[in-house]
């Protein structure tokens, strides 16, 4: 009996420490709120200064409160990711000039994950050459987050030892997802292709980092990867083959077309959906006759791209898609109108 | 004393107890995902505090979503739904409507709000679903498709929004329900970190009653002054914050709410799509792909993110939410018996060890065990077993353990995502939390415990709720 009263005691206690503590938070967190976008407004002009004068920054240094600093830094950051070229490297002598790089740096081996997470994400919009070798280092962080944020940072950076660094971890197996590391990569200058090609052509038993290779040719569309890409449509692993007839669509070379026709004649149907999309990116008119063809495949995906590629060739294709539309077999003639009725709408 | 009276005596003073263990069990876990949750929220927030969302929108990698919006008898919210939707901010997405066989004004009002025409289709039925009798696009909106169906149910029409998406994503969301602006670009972004192993992912639902809703957007958030949806506002909070939230944090996910969740389409199609045999398809279609992709030994991941909002319209009256709970307790009884083999089998690893156990424990058997309860201490006392400064004890710890799970998600709430501007409003979901005990605790209990009887005399039928509109408020 006793202890269900000290029980009951307990849980009374606990819901009045609740209750106040939410007012007295809120309270608190509205006041720090209102205070920072005081100060924020204060700073703002100073800011928008440094863009004509990234020396004058002694505004943003002299007679600040505690806290300052961090309003201004987010203030900076803020200004930086809207900002590129001469602009942006102003922003980054300023980052220099306050000292927020090597605080950023050193927040780098921060005992907290998130602070080192957000140091690695600042260094990135900062884009000051000596936080590389920081961030290197920060690449085989034990957190993923700050992994992946790092990388992007080495991205931004377009720092060739960041390069090599991010290309061979794509190659391990296993380690952390390949896709963020393309996402860096797509965004990275075209200084980086001749370092992919010869890594593609490299990949013979890592069949992982061949689909990332062969992907990254295709979404960065490097010119020199045709020739390896034509050979991989031919590869007997059917990813291998869908990757090589989506990039060969992307590369825009209408060099690859005979390939990607035959390639409608593929066993699996991934690869002749694919080949179908690719041949209607390339536009050439060669492909007519093979596309009407595909336009009765058994599978959904096949006959949509071909009706969607075919209108894309414009002239002959359209005409294609008008006669199949009326005559001949439910399936080709229901994806021939429904592409021209889609078209004919706008959609 | 005769000895049927002891035998009696003893019946009641066992289950006393078996209650009493149940009740510990049940509060030691809710209390522990509390504790999971508040760990597991602060991670995410600390995680996304810095996203860049732009750089989502921007990705070449970033998958292509169908959003599918089941619609039957919907005219009083569709119009204004569909505007929300077309509305979201993500790279490339397209909303499919299907209007299962309404029997109102519902595909009319599209048809006029939309300016739809009709058009031929090509339809590949990877799922089975009833037949489609047209397909309408618009030239105004070129990401809006509208599909018009043989009445067939949820389940059916989520199946016919399969058949007829292009998307490699798939987002079920019900038509009476509001999506944030940048929700489904959160939602996405597990898929895009890791592509190969997320299978699914599900958001936060909240309670729109109340909040401030302008060109099908919430503008702000607020409490409705009637009492049911008050009180939903903080079982959502609760159910949510901490109870889905623990439960994915230990991998324990068995539901993802049908009104906001983004799945990927070729799992949900090798897994047989949506069932149409069963109320609860939500949880249904959740638990088969834990079973298929346990079954194939593929190393996967599904998510319960806790700040994509989707804000739905809550039923107001006794009777709509007495079928809704009816429902949901008739598709979790379902799922589990449909999915038994399942139960404390190792092959299915967390889920079959844990999730299945606990959902069958602690979710399905709740009702019965607290309607048994209250029946037996009623007899305690006839029988004088039980004193009465005891039995208050006992209740007054009870009531207050869920006055503080219920504060335990507000504070949660306070401390993460802070959607209720208003003090007052704090305040006003501590004291619903205290007073749900009082009244409404016990009607969720009877209709629970109705959707047992109701599941095993064999009803099937959905039940309908009475919708006033999002415009109004």
């Amino acid at each position: 009996m006793l202890e269900a009263i000290y029980t009951v005691i307990a849980l009374q206690i606990i819901i009045l420490v609740f209750v106040p503590y939410l007012i007295l938070r809120r309270w608190v967190v509205n006041l720090i709120e209102r205070y920072a976008e005081t100060r924020k407004s204060h700073f703002e002009p100073h800011v928008l200064n440094l863009l004509n004068d990234p020396t004058t920054t002694e505004p943003l240094e002299s007679n600040l409160r505690p806290g300052d600093r961090k309003l201004i830094k987010d203030l900076l950051l803020q200004q930086a990711t809207q900002l590129k070229g001469e602009d942006r490297r102003k922003m980054t002598a300023v980052f220099e000039k306050m000292g927020y790089v090597k605080n950023e740096m050193a927040a780098l081996r921060s005992r907290r994950w998130w602070r080192r997470l957000e140091a690695a994400i600042n260094l990135g919009i900062m884009q000051s050459q000596i936080s590389v070798a920081a961030l290197i280092h920060a690449v085989k962080d034990p957190v993923e987050d700050v992994r992946l944020a790092a990388v992007r940072a080495l991205g931004q950076l377009n720092e060739p030892r960041g390069l090599q660094l991010l290309l061979d971890t794509m190659e391990e197996r296993n380690h952390w997802t390949g896709s963020s590391i393309i996402e860096t990569l797509i965004g990275m200058g075209p200084e980086i292709n001749p370092e992919i090609v010869p890594r593609l052509q490299a990949t013979t038993n890592n069949i992982n980092a061949r689909l990332l290779y062969v992907q990254l040719c295709g979404l960065r569309k490097i010119a020199e990867a045709l020739e390896p890409l034509l050979w991989l449509l031919r590869n007997p692993d059917q990813e291998t083959r869908i990757s090589a007839a989506r990039a060969l669509g992307q590369l825009g070379d209408i060099s690859a077309v005979k390939s990607l026709i035959d390639s409608l004649d593929d066993k699996t149907w991934e690869v002749r959906a694919q080949a179908a999309k690719a041949l209607g990116a390339l536009g050439d008119k060669q492909a007519v006759a093979k596309l009407k063809g595909s336009l009765s495949d058994d599978n959904w995906w096949v006959r949509h791209n071909a009706a969607e590629a075919l209108y894309r060739l414009g002239g002959e294709g359209i005409e294609v898609l008008r006669e199949t539309s009326h005559l001949g077999e439910e399936a080709p003639r229901n994806a021939s109108a429904q592409v021209l009725a889609e078209r004919a709408l706008g959609v | 004393m005769f000895s049927g009276d002891s035998v009696l005596i003893n019946i009641i003073l066992g289950f006393n107890l078996a209650v009493l263990g149940y009740f510990i069990a049940i509060n030691s876990i809710y209390f522990g995902l509390l504790l999971i949750s508040f760990f597991s929220i602060h991670r995410y927030r600390r995680r996304i505090q810095h996203e860049q969302w732009r750089r989502i929108i921007q990705s070449p990698l970033t998958r292509p979503v169908s959003v599918l919006v089941p619609a039957y008898n919907e005219e009083l919210t569709i119009v204004e739904s569909v505007k929300s939707l077309l509305m979201l901010e993500y790279p490339e997405f397209e909303v499919i409507v299907v209007n299962d066989g309404s029997k109102d004004r519902t595909l009319e009002k599209l048809k006029a709000a939309f300016n739809l025409h009709t058009i031929p289709a090509d339809i590949e039925e990877k799922v089975r679903c009833q037949p489609i009798v047209g397909v309408y696009r618009s030239p105004d909106n070129p990401s809006l498709v509208v599909v018009d169906k043989i009445n067939g149910g949820k389940a059916d029409a989520l199946n016919a929004g399969i058949n007829i998406s292009r998307y490699p994503l798939i987002c079920a969301i019900d038509a009476d329900s509001l999506i944030e602006g940048g929700a489904l670009l959160r939602m996405t972004k597990p898929f895009l970190e890791r592509p190969e192993k997320t299978a699914a992912v599900g958001g936060i639902v909240r309670v729109a009653n109340g909040c401030t809703i302008e060109a099908g957007r919430v503008v702000r958030a607020g409490l409705s002054r009637a009492w049911l949806p008050l009180i939903q506002t903080v079982e959502y909070l609760r159910a949510f914050l901490f109870g889905r939230s623990g439960l994915s944090a230990l991998h324990s996910l068995l539901i993802i709410s049908g009104a906001f969740g983004v799945f990927r389409k070729d799992i949900v199609i090798a897994a047989s799509g949506y069932r149409h045999d069963t109320v609860g398809e939500d949880i249904e279609l959740v638990v088969r792909i834990h079973r298929y992709l346990r079954e194939q030994k593929r190393e996967y991941e599904m998510h319960f993110l806790p700040d994509p909002v989707c804000w739905t319209e809550v039923p107001e009256s006794p009777k709509s939410l007495g079928r809704q709970r009816n429902r949901w307790q008739r598709g979790l009884i379902d799922t589990l018996c449909i999915h038994r083999r399942m139960m404390l089998n190792p092959r299915y690893g967390v889920i079959g060890m844990v999730a299945f156990p606990y959902f069958a424990l602690f979710e399905m058997l709740a009702p019965i065990i607290e309607l048994s309860g209250y029946i037996i201490v009623s007899l305690s006392f006839a029988f004088g077993m039980v004193n009465f400064p005891f039995f208050a004890l006992f209740l007054t710890i009870a009531i207050l353990i869920g006055v503080i799970l219920s504060t335990g998600s507000v504070v949660l709430e306070e401390l993460s995502f802070r959607r209720y501007p208003k003090t007052s409003d704090l305040l006003k979901l501590i004291a619903t939390g205290f007073l749900e005990n009082f009244g409404y605790r016990q009607m969720t209990v009877w209709w629970r415990v109705k959707g047992f009887w109701d599941y095993f005399t064999g009803k099937k039928a959905w039940g309908m709720m009475e919708r006033k509109g999002f415009v109004r408020t």
